[in-house]
């Protein structure tokens, strides 16, 4: 079975319980969103898939194979982090050549394509890098290492509008020519949303949503009206929560309805998913 | 395309290829954008574009040639041309029928600006 | 492989501190032989220290080893395993490569100062086993017995360093400090005081009796002492390394 099995992983930092019983599995071939707010876990659970830090317990398996201390399951996957754990004095192409020495399927080629396309200067040492560069140089880094699993853990920090476009374009191009399973782990939901294929959500160490993002958008709906109109129809529903503006108000509702079953003056619509995320992640 | 619109994005682009169909710019027997093309060019996950062509293949409007793409099935402008006929209802009429009615609009306001826009 | 990888990448990290450390090493050399042998009359000079000055900078490539190179090695993939190993592998090829260096430069210095009478070059090793040859150490055995002798101590250098480096990254701040003060504190303070007051130099004496014995001083002088107990201290700190290093985590 491919695909990175996480299986009921906890992690507790002294009293705080950073994973709380994680379960996920990340199949071939996809395109996931990894979404949370800040804290709620995603770092800290990208970290024990990739052995960084070790879990208090449960497994984790890498197209079957143990996934801690493995280099055969450590050398499937790359994850490019908010830090950087390149020597900083490091030059950019010397950073080049030694994930080349330890990824052998590495494309060098397409790695400089890459660096020219988004001006990434290699003669630069890492530490002299901007923070759009630092995420270039290692979103660059990560397409490049051809490794059937990568992580990207805010990938666009600090990337401007068009660096942007042009990582999601890269993205994209390079899993239609060769598939492979990315996790992207981010704070600009809207933007991605496109992107990905299914959604991840954590909160608080718990995922509470782990499904498309077709299926998690369908399951929901908004209804706006007057606050008194609202207030009485959806005394029966699920509530995620409202938005108000004077006595106008916006509920967004779990569930599915008739549009025809609807009041005169109240007017259904579309969740989207940034609604949707910041309503379910809220206390 | 705007993806902050309110429906799914598969259909989203069902629909604009629907309209490219309408309007000409892909002929019968022509060939329409791969899922490739359409998910670079829209920055979407290629699921979701490979969707939206499904949607169009089931409803008959485009069919697959095998190792060169997807064409665009005779009679498909006849096909969108009726689907959305019995669709117009539901998606304009009714809406329209609300505004006005938000308004204070009567019929017969409505029929008057009809006319109007059709004579134009 | 992944391992190759590691110990390539370890080494790597030597590439110009290497170098410049016999850069320096070498002209401090020759230096001292022009400007000594330039006195005059009744002058006499030895020339020493190249070992010590390569075991103290094993020493301290040791105590650099770990933090960036782990931070490295998790990023691409490389477990704490693989990396360890890929540093015992290091670790015997720095000190077979500096140990044969340095019985080349030992030959040279030796060449230099031989039409001079008032300059000696000699190694460590020498000071502490000549002893054992009579006085004649130009011979196979005692090159090769020095060469023996420097590899092991420059293990036990770079393994000591590394140990010290791994117990203060797995250290949390309390015992960082905690060990930095006390560990000084004791050797230099604590203990010498007490063995002044209270034991009355029983432990000093015991202590340099012990090290006498482990480098065989005691005993012939006899090099294989020393070999023996450089390879179990570096065992020693490898061991203790490891089970720091297993644990380790990537810290912010």
């Amino acid at each position: 079975m491919r695909g990175i099995e996480v299986r009921n992983i906890a992690k507790n930092y002294g009293e705080v319980q950073a994973l709380k019983n994680v379960s996920v599995f990340f199949g071939e071939n996809k395109i996931y969103g990894l979404l949370g707010r800040n804290g709620a876990g995603k770092t800290t659970l990208l970290n024990c898939i990739t052995g960084r830090i070790f879990p208090d317990s449960g497994q984790i398996f890498v197209d079957g194979e143990p996934a801690i201390e493995n280099d055969s399951a450590q050398g499937k996957i790359f994850m490019m982090g908010e830090k950087n754990f390149y020597p900083e004095g490091m030059k950019v192409r010397d950073a080049i050549k030694w994930t080349e020495e330890f990824y052998p399927d590495f494309d060098r080629d397409y790695c400089l394509k890459l660096a020219k396309q988004f001006g990434l200067n290699q003669n630069k040492k890492i530490k002299n890098l901007s923070t759009g560069y630092g995420s270039i140089f290692k979103l660059i880094l990560t397409l490049s290492t051809n490794a059937p699993y990568l992580f990207f853990d805010e990938p666009v920090l600090g990337l401007d509008a068009n660096h942007r476009d042009m990582f999601y374009k890269a993205l994209l191009q390079k899993y239609v020519e060769k598939p492979f399973t990315a996790v992207i782990s981010t704070h600009l939901i809207e933007e991605v949303s496109g992107v990905i294929e299914k959604v991840v959500i954590i909160k608080k160490g718990e995922i509470i949503r782990n499904q498309s993002v077709e299926e998690l958008l369908s399951k929901g709906y908004t209804l706006s009206g007057s606050a008194s109109a609202i207030d009485s129809f959806i005394e029966d529903k699920t509530v995620l929560g409202v938005d108000s503006l004077g006595g106008l108000k916006t509920a967004y509702v779990i569930g599915t309805i008739d549009p025809a079953s609807l009041p005169a003056g109240m007017e259904i619509g579309r969740m989207d998913l940034q609604k949707l995320f910041i309503h379910l992640t809220n206390e | 395309m705007h993806f902050e619109d309110e429906r799914p994005i598969f259909l989203q682009i069902a629909e604009y290829i629907e309209d490219g169909i309408l309007m000409g710019a892909f002929e019968e027997e022509a060939q329409i954008p791969s899922t490739t093309e359409i998910s670079l060019r829209y920055k979407i996950n290629p699921a979701t574009a490979l969707k939206g062509i499904n949607l169009l293949v089931d409803e008959g409007i485009v069919y697959k040639k095998r190792g060169v793409g997807m064409f665009v099935r005779v009679g498909a402008v006849e096909a969108i041309r009726r689907k959305r006929r019995e669709a117009f209802y539901n998606d304009y009429i009714e809406k329209v029928i609300a505004e006005a009615k938000k308004l204070g609009l009567a019929k017969e306001d409505i029929i008057a600006m009809i006319e109007r826009g059709y004579d134009r | 492989m992944n391992l190759k990888s590691a110990v390539k990448y370890q080494i790597m990290d030597g590439r110009i501190a290497i170098p410049v450390f016999y850069l320096v090493m070498f002209s401090v050399m020759v230096l001292f032989s022009i400007s000594v042998s330039g006195l005059g009359e009744g002058t006499f000079a030895t020339i020493s220290g190249l070992e010590m000055a390569t075991i103290i900078f094993l020493f301290v490539v040791g105590l650099n080893a770990f933090r960036e190179t782990f931070r490295m090695m998790m990023q691409n993939g490389i477990s704490r395993k693989t990396m360890f190993k890929g540093y015992v592998i290091t670790v015997l090829i720095l000190s077979i490569g500096m140990s044969l260096i340095n019985a080349v430069m030992l030959w040279i210095g030796k060449a230099m100062v031989a039409t001079k009478d008032n300059v000696l070059y000699r190694s460590l090793f020498e000071q502490l086993y000549e002893m054992r040859y009579a006085g004649n150490t130009g011979g196979v055995q005692p090159v090769l017995e020095e060469l023996m002798f420097m590899i092991c101590l420059s293990g036990a250098a770079m393994m000591f360093g590394y140990f010290i480096t791994t117990l203060y990254y797995r250290l949390n701040k309390a015992g960082k400090i905690a060990v930095s003060i006390s560990v000084p504190g004791i050797l230099i303070v604590g203990l010498p005081i007490f063995d002044a007051v209270v034991t009355g130099g029983m432990i000093y004496r015991a202590f340099w009796r012990f090290v006498a014995f482990a480098f065989g001083l005691l005993s012939g002088p006899n090099p294989y002492y020393a070999m023996v107990s450089s390879l179990l201290a570096a065992a020693l700190f490898a061991v203790f390394s490891w089970m720091l290093v297993r644990r380790a985590v990537i810290k912010d």
